[in-house]
């Protein structure tokens, strides 16, 4: 196959395998599917516009709104996937952060899916074999965000929208305490590798940083009410917190 | 929810040849499931060929998975339900292949709506939404092929060892910092903050390193194994418990119409910044 000497279940070398050119490939394939869906989708908007009161000028104009308003996120994006790239690959990272996921989420399924194996990413017992199953299962996991989209848009289309209304509250509910949870504990486990005899207190300096640094943006956006600073935010407060964790290490 | 559908539905059947608005409706379904599928395809194919090179487990896989579908799985439903009514059934099939969704494509839809002078739910919003996100595909596909692949490649190999090797360690410290001021502070939901900080030191100061001891070798390294999920689980539990009996504490108003209220108003609202 492709590269065969890169691979090795065993290896640490994680990026060898998590940039193989196969990869690649499918990170290519990825892109071409979703310029082509814009293509298609932009050509039957075009098309429908006259009938709905909106004019020529106005297709371009909401195009055009579309493509300036997403810079700003699209980079503070790229800036995450960056720092992602030594510890996913770029494959992983094009295809689950830069595309269909987002980081707080793909990279809390990833947390999850290590310790589940016995492992921690990027540390301990992070090898190829770690790699390729979790990143199965985060495709596996995304993919059902796609299943549900498809088997639900055309039932809330029809106007059945039981779901949403019997369990309103739960809808509400489950998900903060899911994301909360899960992130409480990832917080306190980089504490607990400080506690430990011989551990590093790094990771628990850097993610203070982070969240001091992200609080003080947030301070600094509500006084001067730069929405940029939120698209910014997170770009930002990793670099600040990487940097000091280069400081200290 | 229903509200803003129906409405639209109203408001639109006057003032529109039914013609080409289903023809509309019925190429964006068609392609959008498509595309969908054959992103999914794409995206399981390469990484089920890693699992083979390396001689990984599939039942590995699916115990990974199980475990983050435990923990997260019911955003899968909630995301869509909660995106619909701002998005339109044809931007459904672009959001959730392009990601991002609340810190990109809602604020790109929402801009064009108010370019090109569209009530929210009317069918001249669906248009402008669906172009929006075209337009901030063409953005997005560029910045991460030059960013992200040429750039954040050429980053990586000029990165000196040391440098790499921070990063590469801490961060997931950073963003769980970032994440975790983020989540407190545009969803304020201090009894669920309370809560899991509460679970969270249980199990991670007591549970896990007391579990040999409890359950013995067998299943303690099991509960250390899986200590994240049951934190996570024991979160969703309690908070479903408060949710129940003292919904006032969530901000939840309580009895039988909380339930109303809370599909109406709070998903759109609060939700929204989650992803």
């Amino acid at each position: 196959m492709l590269l065969p000497a890169a691979v090795d279940g065993n290896s640490t070398d994680v990026l060898a395998l998590a940039n193989l050119p196969i990869l690649w490939v499918g990170v290519g394939l990825v892109f071409v599917i979703i310029a082509f869906q814009s293509l298609m989708f932009y050509r039957a908007a075009r098309r429908a516009a006259p009938d709905t009161g909106m004019e020529r000028g106005d297709v371009v104009v909401a195009f055009r709104s579309g493509a300036i308003s997403a810079i700003g996120p699209s980079l503070s994006t790229c800036l995450v996937a960056i720092s992602l790239l030594g510890l996913l690959g770029g494959p992983a990272v094009l295809t689950r952060i830069g595309l269909i996921g987002s980081a707080p989420y793909e990279v809390g399924a990833a947390g999850i899916g290590a310790h589940a194996l016995g492992a921690e990413l990027g540390g301990e017992g992070y090898d190829q074999r770690v790699f390729a199953t979790i990143f199965l299962a985060l495709c596996l996991a995304g993919g059902m965000w796609i299943v549900f989209t498809l088997i639900l848009t055309p039932l809330m289309k029809a106007g059945n929208d039981v779901l949403g209304k019997k369990h309103a509250t739960l809808l509400v509910v489950v998900p903060a305490a899911a994301m909360m949870g899960a992130f409480g504990i990832f917080a306190l486990q980089q504490i607990e590798v400080g506690v430990h005899a011989g551990g590093s207190w790094v990771p628990t300096i850097t993610m203070v940083v982070a969240a001091v640094s992200m609080i003080g943006l947030v301070v600094l956006r509500r006084v001067t009410g730069a929405a940029w600073l939120q698209e910014w935010a997170l770009g930002i407060t990793l670099v600040l917190s990487l940097g000091a964790a280069a400081l200290v290490s | 929810m229903t509200e803003l559908i129906s409405a639209s539905e109203n408001s639109t059947t006057t003032s529109s040849g039914p013609g080409s608005w289903e023809r509309f409706e019925r190429t964006t379904t068609g392609w959008g499931r498509a595309t969908m599928l054959a992103t999914l395809l794409v995206t399981l194919a390469g990484p089920y060929i890693l699992v083979q090179l390396t001689g990984a487990r599939l039942s590995d896989v699916f115990t990974v998975f199980w475990a983050i579908a435990l923990a997260f799985g019911v955003v899968w439903f909630v995301e869509p339900i909660t995106y619909y009514p701002m998005l339109g059934s044809a931007s459904m099939y672009q959001a959730f292949m392009i990601g991002n969704i609340s810190s990109k494509l809602l604020p790109a839809a929402l801009v064009a709506q108010e370019a090109v002078g569209a009530k929210p739910g009317t069918r001249k919003a669906q248009l402008a939404s669906v172009l929006a996100i075209c337009g901030a595909v063409v953005v997005h596909l560029i910045a991460l092929t030059t960013v992200v692949g040429v750039l954040g490649s050429w980053l990586l190999s000029v990165m000196p060892a040391f440098l790499l090797q921070v990063v590469q360690t801490n961060v997931l410290a950073a963003i769980i910092g970032a994440v975790l001021v983020q989540m407190v502070l545009s969803n304020p939901k201090p009894i669920i903050v309370a809560i899991a900080a509460v679970v969270g030191t249980f199990v991670i100061f007591f549970l896990v390193p007391n579990a040999p001891a409890l359950f013995g070798e067998t299943v303690g390294s099991k509960v250390a194994m899986f200590g994240t999920l049951i934190a996570v689980l024991l979160t969703i539990g309690i908070s479903i418990l408060v949710a129940k009996v003292a919904p006032q504490l969530l901000g939840l108003s309580a009895g039988a119409d909380a339930a109303d209220e809370a599909s109406t108003t709070t998903p759109a609202t609060t939700s929204r910044d989650q992803h």
